[in-house]
């Protein structure tokens, strides 16, 4: 070859003629670490050739970027025999797939480098799968053996199968002895890639896809039969992904083993009893009761394997294993003491259906002298259902054992007070400290910004702003300034990851602390008209300070949760009425919303209030038609919201309609923690119909569909609050949050069960007449409902006894269908009432379970509640 | 733009392996090279085989998890991180931490999980590789299952071709996370234990399907616990509650399960003990809060005296039990300023935390000086210092206030012995919760660069 300046020289130009042949003709005879030197011009002038040219077209006065690569596969040729194995990684070959490709100069030079490119190539694309075998048949690359390539196998390569695949023809490419020999029994080892896998690529042929082509191939005698087999087990030993191993215990079904090859696999099916998959297990189960049914398991893989399946969750393979358990101990005595040993650990799972099989083993097979029994039993005698306790009981019946206690008897039985708790709500709800001075209001007015949802210290400070004047001195200095400039930032930075009441307070405070600056926002966008109503408030608020005037507000809560005491209502009316200046419509509207029930009435005749409030007090409470609500409201316009608020306190409220005061339905659009918790403390009155709204959201979010993004979980929070009634919306929520899908609302709602069982305010029947309309509709979710009740029953008796009931009021009424999965909740309650030694006292319950129809776990459940 | 990531190369002789035969297996997990010795630390055989393999696959499958994925990330997660291995004090340490840096593993295999011999003391990072966990995957308690970490004669008997070289982006982020940890669980306290029956109840009882935004408490109900959004006193509190299925597959494995949480909420470790293994998961309050943003060490790291560590780092001899009194009397200093030193150390990489031994002598495997110098908020507190944007304005005995000129405002710093407080949006938000904010430690370090100087 010429010197080495001349030569670089000379490549340049045959890149630039693009000619093959020149190139073939100039590196003939050529070394790799020769022909490396030139490496990266040929890099250089394939990646600038697959960079798009700079054309553009223009079109309707939009720019479009037209221009193309020029890259053609001479260029892609002169990297790929000049190239490294790591340079080959760094770049993509889409061109090689683009257009015909000659491969003489590669067959003769042979790059080493090129040896592992079908790898490099199927873990790119497995569009390369033609030309990786192309490259493999003139032996430029050997056959890959990455993941990238069974799976390229695996899928491209499924276009070569025959469309019917028990034809006695099979595509020559299967037959291929690389494939025979290595690639087909790596499908055995590779885990699924993406969601790819055999699973996803014979699910939906009609012709059974790889599974029967390979089970041809068996038959046909190019590969081993038993080595499938085998080869099937070992892959579900290695516990794919279970939508990807169901493939192979599919398909080592579909070999149809006879009794005989199951019976030389016994110990592989037994090691999958270890797998965490559960079909794997099930599958394993089943081969084994196969292989039991011929000749019986030997004992030491009994003792070995079946103890895997305990770590199980699903109940169905442990049964199972614990059958084959049991025909063991029923060939020899002797093993079946040693039988009662492994069972017993099986009683860590908490499934009745497995607790109960382990007590017939014991019930059959157990020694009652057996102490080593007992002591494996005690360390599970506190977790373990009643039901189990109770046939386990007489095992041991010569104990005297302090730990494992009779059955409980008749539990101290719940009896739900008077649901309207006395004393609600002022008695309950903590009281307000107001803010005392400037320095306090910076303070929270700075920790509220970053707390947007935390609606009772929002209230406080919009109080304190209008009731406290800021005296501009240093420590206030010190600290209005920062207030000042964070408040700015939440208003004209990015809004997209801010709560809008947030902004809402951010363009408040801002306006407060700078005596001449406006609101930015003057509306928001009128998507929440609840904020657009508390804005009403701002205004007003801004508008008094500006002229000096600090009044505190009427409607400023006393009470947590926005309720507000007649006591302290009547101080503020008084600097009000001292001051000479009527309250705002939006103060006293706010005012009437939250004054409770009981505190009205000492303020509806009351000299100090205003005659406007003291009007709307009337109207709220009078039984007088509707036609004179008009006249009583002489001295306000019927549209302001103060009437407005009146007329629909005074009912009969309709939970279907929002109540609207003048800037939209207030409780539409809730989708923020914050506005809903705005909702509770300015609505605390109509609590019911802030209930309502989230009984809708909950329903639409049931299964999980973004019920964090709406913030559904707030509404879930008010049904906890201690002492609060509960009334029709409040059961259906409950109902609905005791089987939502959303972790926090399956929470909030147990917290809520239990504070109104531990307050007797909890009406059993209420409560289970709501679970019974959703048991028996398309929302029907029985595990999360017993999941629900379990973890309530669990705390004591009293709570137990409470769940019994309201059991017993769910399983009521007419059924036209027997509710699905309803043998879980008859098991569940089949449990209380053994723990509790009871028996169903409810006629229409009793009513109810006689009416099932026979046959089935369901009936036979029902038969033994009905004879307890 | 300053680099945020530090390169690191794992250099292992062969890959890690798990040769099986019928009925027994051996375990081979390649160490990664440390100063130009590829450690051997372990030959012996691991006493509960299945449980240990199952450990160590919940632990190789939490360092490439991500529990929280920022809205406007742009990159991958980073590539999968090796584990690192310590022996030390005849305990075998495995630890991980998540890709989203809000969760940290340990195993500790301890005297009574295996039966060999520990060879060295050290800390590396072990090999984990897709074939290897495949076939972890298979093991059963009735194997028998022989572990190698490290290996005896490295020299003759593999070729070139058979090094292993994994080259890591390993974010600062989150390498400062990992040392931060051992902050957060020296203030841990023991508050809760359940037997495993209740374990496995507790665990199984949270939703697969949970990806949770809220903070719960776990509470004692009964013999077990329960969870409730009603924050309690009695409880642990946990968000990011998904984490905690990572434990569930390991309950039936589990004797015990114990629950240890600081006394202001912000983590909680829980900690399976399984016979002669322990299984550690350290949790940050939230998924998206990584232990790298909690700035627990940063006054530790503002005010290290260098003397003091150097003494204590000398004295560490890879125990697995560091026990303060002991050090102090070896290096002659104080309690305290042992205690000071080591959570330096920690911050360093070059302690654990155990919160049934303590402190332990163990050196992460990566350069951390780098890393300690990234430390954001420390570097921007001495960048207010340098450019003179701190003003004391009033000194008194028990307190100072001071400003400090922010980007677009002015922030007011107050120093008193029961409180911290500044203006800026960091610190009213959290109130110290994680850490103290840039403007208070610029303030507190001008103070003790004006009492060094008096």
């Amino acid at each position: 070859m010429e010197k080495s300046d001349e030569k670089l020289q000379t490549f340049d130009a045959i890149l630039s003629a693009r000619s093959p042949s020149e190139l073939q003709a100039f590196l003939h005879g050529s070394t790799d670490t020769e022909r490396s030197k030139f490496a990266t011009r040929a890099i250089a002038n394939y990646k600038a050739a697959c960079k798009p040219s700079e054309e553009t077209t223009e079109v309707g006065g939009f720019v479009f970027h037209t221009g193309r690569s020029h890259v053609d596969t001479f260029d892609a040729l002169a990297v790929l025999v000049t190239a490294s194995e790591k340079q080959l990684k760094s770049l993509t070959w889409g061109i090689l797939l683009s257009k015909p490709f000659d491969f003489s100069i590669l067959k003769e030079l042979k790059p080493k480098a090129l040896r592992s490119f079908g790898d490099v190539l199927l873990e790119q694309s497995d569009s390369y799968f033609n030309l990786v075998l192309e490259l493999c048949k003139i032996d430029v690359c050997q056959t890959p053996t990455s993941d990238a390539a069974v799976f390229a196998w695996q899928n491209t390569g499924s276009r070569h199968l025959i469309h019917d695949a028990k034809a006695e023809d099979i595509s020559p490419l299967l037959l291929e002895p690389n494939f025979l020999n290595d690639t087909i029994w790596r499908f055995f080892e590779a885990n699924s890639n993406q969601g790819r896998s055999l699973a996803s690529l014979d699910r939906y042929r009609a012709d059974g896809g790889w599974a029967h082509v390979i089970k041809s191939l068996a038959e046909q005698g190019h590969i081993s039969r038993d080595r499938l087999l085998r080869e099937s087990l070992r892959a579900l030993s290695r516990d794919f992904p279970q939508n990807s191993s169901s493939w192979f215990s599919n398909f080592h079904e579909l070999l149809r083993p006879s009794i005989e090859e199951r019976m030389a696999l016994t110990e592989q099916y037994a090691n999958l009893l270890g797998s965490t998959i559960p079909p794997t297990v099930s599958f394993a189960v089943k081969a084994l009761t196969t292989i039991n049914k011929s000749r019986p398991l030997p004992q030491d893989l009994l003792v070995k394997y079946i103890p895997l399946t305990f770590r199980l969750r699903q109940k169905g393979p442990i049964v199972a294993a614990l059958a084959l358990l049991e025909d063991g101990a029923t060939l020899d005595p002797v093993f079946a003491q040693q039988c009662t040993h492994i069972a017993v650990d099986a009683l860590q799972h908490d499934a009745l259906d497995v607790q109960a099989k382990v007590c017939d083993i014991l019930e059959r097979f157990a020694n009652t002298n057996d102490g080593e029994l007992s002591k494996q039993l005690k360390t599970y005698a506190d977790t373990i259902s009643s039901s189990a306790r109770r046939r386990l009981r007489p095992l041991l019946g010569t104990l005297e054992d302090t730990e494992f206690q009779p059955v409980k008897s008749a539990a101290s039985t719940y009896v739900s007070a008077d649901e309207q708790t006395t004393g609600w709500p002022l008695s309950y709800c903590e009281r307000v400290v107001p803010i005392q001075n400037a320095i306090e209001l910076l303070s929270k007015s700075a920790y509220c910004l970053e707390h947007p949802h935390l609606v009772n210290e929002m209230e406080q400070v919009t109080d304190a702003i209008a009731r406290i004047p800021i005296v501009y001195n240093e420590p206030t200095n010190n600290l209005i300034a920062p207030l000042r400039a964070r408040a700015l930032k939440l208003l004209t930075g990015n809004r997209s990851n801010k709560q809008q009441l947030q902004i809402a307070y951010a363009d408040f405070i801002q306006c407060a602390l700078e005596p001449t600056a406006d609101l930015r926002l003057h509306e928001t966008d009128k998507l929440y008209p609840l904020v657009d109503f508390v804005q009403l408030q701002f205004k007003a608020i801004l508008l008094r300070i500006k002229k000096g005037i600090y009044l505190p507000l009427l409607s400023t809560p006393t009470h947590i949760g926005g309720w507000i005491e007649a006591t302290q209502l009547i101080e503020r009316h008084k600097e009000w009425n001292a001051a000479g200046l009527n309250p705002t419509d939006i103060d006293l509207t706010l005012t009437l919303l939250r004054t409770p029930e009981g505190e009205r009435a000492k303020l509806t005749s009351h000299k100090d209030i205003c005659i406007d409030l003291r009007t709307a007090f009337e109207t709220v409470s009078s039984t007088a038609p509707a036609e004179s609500i008009k006249t009583a409201h002489q001295s306000k316009d019927t549209s302001s919201a103060l009437c407005l608020a009146a007329t629909y306190m005074r009912g009969p409220i309709d939970t279907a309609y929002l109540p609207d005061f003048g800037t939209g339905a207030l409780l539409r659009y809730a989708q923020e923690p914050s506005t809903i918790n705005l909702q509770a403390i300015c609505l605390p009155g109509l609590r019911e119909c802030v209930l309502a709204a989230g009984v809708r959201q909950a329903a639409v979010t049931l299964d999980g569909f973004s019920a964090y993004e709406h913030g559904i979980s707030s509404y879930f929070s008010l049904l906890s609050q201690s002492g609060a009634p509960l009334e029709t919306k409040a059961y259906e929520l409950m109902a609905i949050g005791l089987i939502h899908s959303d972790i926090a609302c399956l929470v909030l709602t147990r917290d809520a069960c239990i504070c109104a069982i531990d307050e007797r305010r909890l009406s059993v029947s209420k409560l289970g007449r709501r679970l019974s309309a959703y048991i028996h509709s398309g929302k029907n979710r029985p595990k999360r409902l017993v999941a629900s009740l379990s973890e309530i029953a669990r705390l004591s008796e009293t709570h137990a006894s409470a769940v019994i009931q309201i059991l017993e009021s769910t399983l009521q009424g007419e059924m036209r269908m027997v509710p699905v999965g309803l043998a879980s909740l008859l098991e569940f309650y089949q449990e209380l009432l053994v723990e509790q030694n009871g028996s169903i006292k409810n006629i229409d319950t009793r009513k109810y379970l006689e009416t099932l129809p026979t046959g089935g776990k369901t009936s036979k459940l029902a038969k033994a509640l009905l004879s307890m | 733009m300053a680099d945020t990531y530090l390169e690191h190369t794992y250099h292992y002789l062969t890959p890690s392996v798990l040769k099986t035969s019928s009925g027994s297996a051996k375990l081979l997990l390649a160490t990664s090279k440390q100063a130009e010795i590829y450690p051997y630390f372990f030959e012996g055989n691991l006493l509960q085989p299945h449980a240990t393999a199952k450990l160590l696959l919940v632990l190789s499958k939490l360092v490439s998890t991500r529990f929280y994925t920022p809205t406007n990330m742009l990159e991958k997660a980073i590539a999968e991180a090796d584990p690192v291995v310590t022996s030390g004090g005849g305990l075998l340490r495995f630890e991980g931490f998540s890709a989203c840096c809000s969760t940290y593993a340990r195993i500790d295999i301890t005297p009574e999980g295996y039966k060999g011999e520990i060879v060295e003391n050290g800390t590396t990072n072990v090999d984990f590789n897709a074939p290897m966990r495949a076939t972890l995957a298979m093991i059963r308690d009735q194997d028998l299952l022989a572990l190698s970490v490290g290996e005896a004669e490295v020299v003759l008997k593999h070729g070139p071709e058979q090094v292993v070289e994994k080259k890591v982006k390993l974010p600062y982020r989150w390498l400062k996370g990992f040392v931060e940890v051992q902050a957060y669980q020296a203030k841990m306290e023991h508050c809760l234990t359940l037997g495993r029956a209740e374990t496995i109840k507790f665990l199984r009882s949270i939703p697969s399907q949970t990806s949770s935004h809220s903070d719960f408490w776990a509470i004692p109900a009964g013999k077990g616990l329960r969870l409730t959004q009603m924050a309690n006193s009695s409880g642990v509190k946990v968000g990011g509650l998904e984490r905690l299925r990572l434990l569930r597959d390991l309950a039936p494995l589990a004797d015990q399960l114990r629950i240890f949480a600081p006394s202001n909420g912000e983590s909680s470790e829980w900690q399976l003990k399984c016979g002669g293994l322990n299984f550690t998961l350290t949790l940050t309050a939230e998924s998206s809060r990584g232990f790298s943003g909690e700035g627990q060490v940063l006054d530790s790291l503002a005010f290290a005296q260098s003397n003091n560590v150097s003494k204590v780092l000398a004295a560490l001899k890879w125990q697995s039990k560091l026990e303060p009194e002991r050090l102090a009397a070896i290096c002659e200093i104080e309690n305290d300023k042992v205690k000071q030193a080591l959570s330096i150390l920690g911050s360093r990489g070059l302690v654990g935390f155990d919160v049934d031994r303590g402190y332990f002598h163990r050196e992460l495997p990566f350069d951390i000086e780098k890393v300690e110098t990234v430390h954001p908020r420390l570097i921007a507190a001495r960048k207010l210092l340098a450019t003179d944007r701190v003003t004391i304005n009033k000194s008194h005995e028990d307190s100072i206030e001071a400003y400090v000129s922010g980007t677009d405002t002015r922030h007011f710093v107050r120093l008193a012995s029961a409180e911290e407080k500044c203006t800026c949006p960091w610190q009213v938000k959290y109130e110290g919760a994680r850490g103290s904010c840039k403007h208070i430690l610029a303030v507190k370090l001008m103070v003790n660069q004006l009492n060094s100087n008096i």
